[in-house]
């Protein structure tokens, strides 16, 4: 179980890199990479979505036959401790990842070249995946580093 | 309709399905992992064999619903489905997660 929680985190840091491009790039385009914050931002955002897609599948799948250790383990172990705050990170933390996957249609859908004229949908969609993501990957971490699956 | 107008359907229905579910607890199957044990439904499982976790069945539940309200939405007009406002690819997802952090707060006010 330690080996696929390590890969799950893994996989986790290049969705977090890929979405974290793709947001920024869609939120403040950069045409000419004058500067390093320029260069990351000035990205096509179009070749990042299977990546994303993929990356948030196998990943959250990951998370998901890990889960039943939390279950068990972990979070019995936080309840004891009375420290519900965590419990209930964790408890949106899965919410936001059933959230996230419902809207990785729409998001393809969004990106093709077809729909053009959804600039902010594409937008917006690409932001809430971004922050999905982010918060999915801290939490986790942090309710690792109470009491780790072992 | 092309099936490709059907995915923003899919994820409308999602959101809109999903909150309900899990308010409501009505997964598919409910699943409990110190028995490796798979249920139909919802199964309150007995104190001696540990927790019951329903978050994959309420995910099913949720696919299989939107699922049907995206192959419906096929069934309509083309001219029907466009005008159908995209941003509520993003809204009703929104909405739900206010819900359900709404849902969540007694888990941050103990």
């Amino acid at each position: 179980m330690p080996a696929l929680l390590i890969v799950h985190m893994l996989l986790a840091v290049a969705l977090i890199g890929a979405v974290t491009h793709q947001s920024l790039g869609a939120i403040a385009p950069a045409d000419r990479p004058a500067s390093f914050f320029a260069r990351y931002r000035a990205v096509k955002g179009e070749g990042y979505v299977n990546a994303i897609i993929v990356l948030y599948l196998v990943t959250a799948t990951l998370g998901l036959i890990i889960y039943p250790n939390y279950r068990i383990g972990a979070r019995l172990f936080m309840e004891q401790l009375h420290d519900f705050k965590r419990v209930g990170s964790f408890e949106l933390k899965e919410h936001l990842i059933a959230i996230g996957f419902c809207m990785l249609p729409a998001y393809w859908w969004a990106w093709q070249p077809a729909q053009k004229d959804y600039a902010q949908t594409r937008r917006a969609l690409t932001i809430g995946l971004g922050l999905i993501v982010w918060y999915a990957f801290l939490i986790g971490h942090i309710l690792n580093n109470t009491q780790g699956i072992s | 309709m092309r099936w490709t107008r059907a995915l923003p359907i899919w994820t409308i229905a999602f959101a809109i399905i999903y909150v309900p579910t899990m308010y409501f607890n009505l997964p598919v199957f409910t699943y409990v992992p110190q028995m490796h044990a798979w249920h139909w439904l919802f199964y309150g499982p007995p104190k001696a064999e540990g927790p019951g976790m329903f978050y994959y069945g309420w995910v099913v539940t949720s696919a299989i619903g939107a699922a049907i309200a995206a192959f419906l939405a096929t069934l309509l007009p083309d001219a029907t489905t466009r005008r159908i406002w995209s941003g509520f690819t993003w809204l009703m997802p929104l909405c739900a997660v206010c819900v359900l952090i709404y849902i969540l707060r007694p888990w941050f006010l103990q």
